[in-house]
Formats: structure tokens, sequence, C-alpha cells
């Protein structure tokens, strides 16, 4: 995600998931895999930097970037002296939702919710990868992403309608 | 001069006024709806407009919502009135298999249903386990689990599953003794010496299991506490809630039992998640295995269950046993706890018939050895209650109030006073005492009648 400037509106996670998701289902449809799995990713990492914000802790800074007040995660390019508590992209945002999940002592762990965290399934996904040339990139691959990120959407609208209960 | 307060209502009355409202909904917009009640209770009605999309500016939708929340007040959801059309994942809600009907469809009006998050507690309401288990021919692993299960504690449960175990081991049948009451464990001493207590326990089924480890566990042994009569093949076997670790192990009971209770992802990606029922139910299958491998299949596999509304019990009672012991003693405390748990289980129609067929009540008749009348007041309330809540107004029962073989009929422990205080291990004959025996007797050979038959001799 690209900062916003402070003179935008608020980002709207939730909203640009769903749209980034049904953009990356029609890209699908329309055999552009490399836009499809691109989209996929983005639709994961505002549901979430959605979820993050809306039950987890995590803040909007003045700029617009998503953070969590009270964690530092290991930057994944810089040196560890750098680490903060900002949200950016995925497969390192996934590592740091599982960090803030794990922290809550809930007893009513989600099923929806902690099956998502068993296993990061943005490993192989890169956001650079709109750039690449495709030759890598599987149907399996798209699928799989497409499939995590509906389920994070879902388990976004699931806790906003029945309670933090259906998270961890 | 002060702004009045914004009318408010308690948490029962939110809810009253919620299904209100949801009824009123169905009604008026021709929609099934679903009403959802929050972890803290807050109350959000759901409409399936998918088919006909409303506009959530219109003024039907606007005033239903404004009803609402000014009903639920402050029980009221984030969102008062959620259009179906408009969510993103919609069966999650009105496709739920964790849905309770409220009332169902008829011409224009729509059906309404709720669906809870609660902290613990679904398994009472939730639908029992879909695939059975066979084990042997027409009757399969539940139909010979018996939950011996009481509202209130100390009323001599696990006294009496001791005594049924031997007792159906004297006349023949491989029994297996499950100790659930996870958080109070005891009925094992019953049964055996500390010494002979497995290495393991169900609790080490379940944290095990959960990572895929639960081979090679050591989770059963056979009872010598009681030895049964010579002239009988029987044999009574039991499984601990914790086992007895090896002089040098540690095992740290507290810090395995806070970890059991919770719904667990798949192990393997791709398999289907492991509700706590059947994790529990896992358990309880590995002990009936290891006993069919140290001996023969068991017969009867009695589960000791903890009292109260406990997710244990709840699992037990309506997932794992063919056959529900209800342990009750004559007081208001008790029947109110069983009319929460019945009122509960009327909600799943499309199981309560099924249940009830299961259940029967034991009265733990404390110091009225021999008063009739008292089990008849006892039976009386029991029908009362059944009545009032989980029998169909064309069940047969409904007219049978006096009935010697209903669910409500309870089937008597003619407790007395020189019961109190036998110590088992240091008299393991006790059972034996004829004073014993005649307080059990009805108990242990009703029991027996209501099990299914042992299984054949291998030929």
């Amino acid at each position: 995600m690209t900062a916003t400037p402070p003179t935008s509106p608020p980002p709207d996670f939730a909203r640009a998931s769903v749209h980034h998701f049904r953009s990356a289902v029609l890209a699908t449809g329309a055999r552009w895999q490399i836009s499809a799995d691109h989209l996929a990713g983005l639709a994961a990492e505002c549901a979430i930097k959605a979820i993050l914000i809306s039950f987890l802790g995590s803040e909007l800074k003045p700029n617009g970037m998503p953070h969590h007040p009270e964690m530092k995660f290991p930057h994944p390019t810089r040196r560890q002296r750098n680490w903060d508590g900002q949200h950016g992209h995925l497969p390192a945002l996934w590592e740091q939702l599982t960090a803030v999940a794990h922290r809550r002592n809930d007893t009513a762990a989600g099923l929806l919710f902690s099956q998502l965290l068993w296993e990061n399934p943005f490993a192989d996904w890169d956001v650079g990868d709109r750039y690449c040339d495709g030759t890598m990139l599987t149907k399996e691959h798209v699928d799989r992403h497409l499939k995590a990120a509906y389920d994070l959407i879902a388990a976004h609208e699931q806790a906003r309608i029945l309670g933090t209960g259906t998270l961890v | 001069m002060t702004t009045p307060p914004p009318p408010s209502v308690r948490f029962d009355a939110a809810w009253k006024q919620a299904l209100a409202h949801a009824g009123q909904a169905a009604q008026r917009f021709g929609m099934n709806v679903v009403v959802t009640r929050d972890l803290l209770g807050r109350a959000s009605l759901l409409v399936d407009d998918r088919a006909n999309p409303l506009a959530a500016d219109a003024p039907d939708v606007v005033s239903a919502r404004d009803g609402f929340a000014a009903a639920t007040h402050p029980f009221t959801g984030l969102e008062p009135l959620v259009l179906g059309s408009l969510l993103f994942a919609p069966d999650l809600f009105f496709a739920s298999g964790d849905r309770t009907e409220v009332s169902a469809s008829h011409g224009n009006v729509g059906s309404v249903h709720a669906l809870e998050r609660t902290v613990i507690g679904a398994d009472w309401t939730s639908a029992p386990l879909p695939a059975r288990t066979p084990f042997d021919g027409d009757w399969d692993r539940r139909d010979r689990r018996v939950a011996m299960y009481g509202f209130k504690g100390g009323v001599g449960r696990s006294t009496a599953t001791a005594m049924l175990a031997r007792y159906l081991a004297d006349r023949g049948r491989c029994v297996l003794v499950v100790d659930l009451d996870l958080e109070s464990p005891g009925v094992s001493n019953l049964l055996e010496s500390p010494s002979g207590i497995p290495r393991h326990g169900i609790v080490d089924h379940l944290v095990e299991a959960a990572v895929g480890h639960a081979d090679g566990l050591e989770l059963v042994a056979r009872g010598t506490a009681l030895p049964v009569r010579g002239e009988s093949n029987g044999e009574v076997w039991f499984a601990p809630a914790g086992g007895t670790p090896r002089a040098g192990e540690r095992s740290d009971y507290l810090a395995k039992l806070n970890r059991i209770y919770s719904d667990l992802a798949p192990l393997t990606p791709g398999d289907g998640p492991r509700p706590f029922a059947t994790r529990l139910e896992q358990a309880i299958s590995a002990c009936e295995d290891q006993v069919a491998e140290l001996s023969r299949r068991p017969d009867v596999v009695l589960l000791d269950c903890r009292a109260g509304m406990h997710d244990i019990a709840a699992v037990t009672l309506t997932h794992l046993s063919g056959l529900a012991l209800l342990f009750t003693v004559d007081n208001p405390s008790t029947w109110e706890g069983y009319r929460m748990l019945f009122e509960q289980w009327r909600q799943r129609q499309d199981h309560v018939g099924d249940l009830v067929e299961r259940l029967r009540v034991v009265a733990a008749m404390f110091n009225s050895a021999g008063d009739v009348n008292r089990l008849l007041a006892l039976q009386e309330r029991a029908y009362n209650l059944f009545a009032d809540t989980l029998y169909e107004p064309d069940s047969t029962y409904i007219s049978a109030p006096d009935a010697e073989d209903a669910p409500h009929t309870p089937i008597p422990i003619l407790f007395g006073n020189d019961l109190i205080g036998l110590d088992p291990l240091r008299s393991s004959a006790w059972p034996e005492l004829p004073m014993v025996e005649a307080v059990y007797q009805t108990f242990t050979t009703t029991v027996e009648r209501l099990l299914p038959p042992p299984h054949p001799e291998p030929s």
C-alpha cells in the first residue's frame, strides 16, 4: 500500500478488500492470471488490515499507514534495529496478524479464523510479482490466494456481526 | 431541564424484543431473516433479500432498522439491520448449520432463525456428529455408551457408575468406565488403587491428538479394586481423566486441562475442522479400541460426566451416548437446571425427537428408602417438566404420566445413610454387602434392560 496523503479520507480497508477481490475474480475469468494473483493478494492485505484495525488494536497513523501501537515487527527488508509496528505487504503481514492474534487470551477460538491462521497461504506471494512474466504462476497458486482472500474477508464480516469471539 | 435517557432493556428482554422484531420483518418483507446475538448479547437483524434486493434507504427498511435498534437498546449490534444482498459471504449466516429455527416460513411470511455466538456452550444445541462410527454389526459405538450425568453434583453419580460397572461385569459383560469428570476426576479411584492407574488419561489423548501424536498412549487398565465374582467372565476396564506418570516423569494436569476445550483447525490443510465434540469422541473411541486390543470389545461404556452446564456434559449427552441417565434429586434447583437444559434442546426441533428417546431420569432417593410417595412426587415433577419441554404434543408419553417405562419415569436408587462413609479402597468387598446390593438393584437391572445385548462370543 502506498501512504495516503493526510488530506485524503482515511482508507476503508474493508470495502477495498471486497473491491480487490471482485476484480480478482473478474481477472481470473478473463485468464489474466498475473492481475488476478496480484489483486487476490491485495484483497487479502486489505482484509487483514481491516481485521487488525477493527478488532485487534491496530490504528491508522496520521499519514494513513496502519500500525499496531504495542507491537514491533521485524522489517522484512531492513536490519533488526528498524523494527516497528507498521503493517505493510504480504507475506510478512500474515506473520504480523498471527503475532497480534496470538497475544489475545480468549478461550473462544473462532473456527474460521483459527483455520486461517494455520498456515500462511501467501508465503509464495510478493507484491512485486505484478512485474513477473507469469511463467511460474499456476492456477493452483491463484486459486489458493483467492480462497484465502475470501476467507479473510468473510472472517472480518462475521466478526462484525457475531462479535470478536469469531476471531482468536 | 435534562434530556431523559433513551429507554433501555435488560439482556433477556432485549432478546425477546429482537425475536419479535425479526418476526415482524419476516412478515413485512416476506423474506427469511436471521437474528444474531454476539458475544456481548447484542442483536442484529439480517434480512435475506438476495433474490429481490431492497434499498438500504427505503422507508420500510429504515423504519425496521430504527424500530429494532430502539427496542433492543443497549443490546443492539453494531449494525442493527443488515441486508443479505450487501453481505460478502451471506451463506455464513443464512445457511449456517449453527442456526436454530424460531419460526418456519409460511405463505408470504419468511422464516426466522437465531444465530448465536457464545464463549462456551455451543455444544448444547449444536447438531450431533454427522457420521456415526460403526463398531460391530447393527450396533454402533454410540449405542453402547451410557452417559451418567447429574445437573447437581454430589448425588452419588460416580458411586452408581462403579456399582453399575460391577453389576454388568458380574453378568458377563465387558465394561469400560471413562472418567469424563475432568475438572473433578474420581471414578477411577472406585475401580482401582492408585498404583494401577494407567500412564495416560483422556486429557493426554486430547492434547496429543491435537498435534497428531496420540499413537502409543496407555489409556486404559483393568480394574482390580472391584474383583468380579469367579464364575463370570465379565471384565471392568477404566480410562482415567489423567494418568499416573511413571517414576521420574512429570505430568502437568492443569496445563493440559486448560487447553483441551477449543475447536481446532484441521491438522492437515484441506481436512475438515476438528470441533471439541469430534475430538472427545476420538478419545473415547481410542479407549474402546485399546480394551478391544488388550482383551475384547467392550459391551458397555459408562461415561462418568461432570455436573452442571458444561461443554463436556453437552457433548456427552447430545452427541456421544446412546443412553443418558439424568441423576435427579427432588429439589427446586435441580428441576430449574434441567428445565434450562431441556429448553435449550427444544430449540433443535430436528434432533429433539431422537434425543428424548435416549434420556432416562434416575432418582437419587437420599434417606427415603421405602417412601414410595416421595418417588411418586419426583415422577410427577419429572413428567411435568418433560411434558412442558421435550415431549411433542402428540407423543404417547404425554398421555402416560404414570408409564413404567418412559424417559420421565425415574429409576430409583434407594440411597440410605448406611452408605455414607464407605471407603471402597479399604473394603473392596463393600459392593457385595446385601444392603448395598438392595440399594442399587432396581437401578442396575433396569439399566441392563435398556442396553444392547453383549457382543456374541467369538466363534
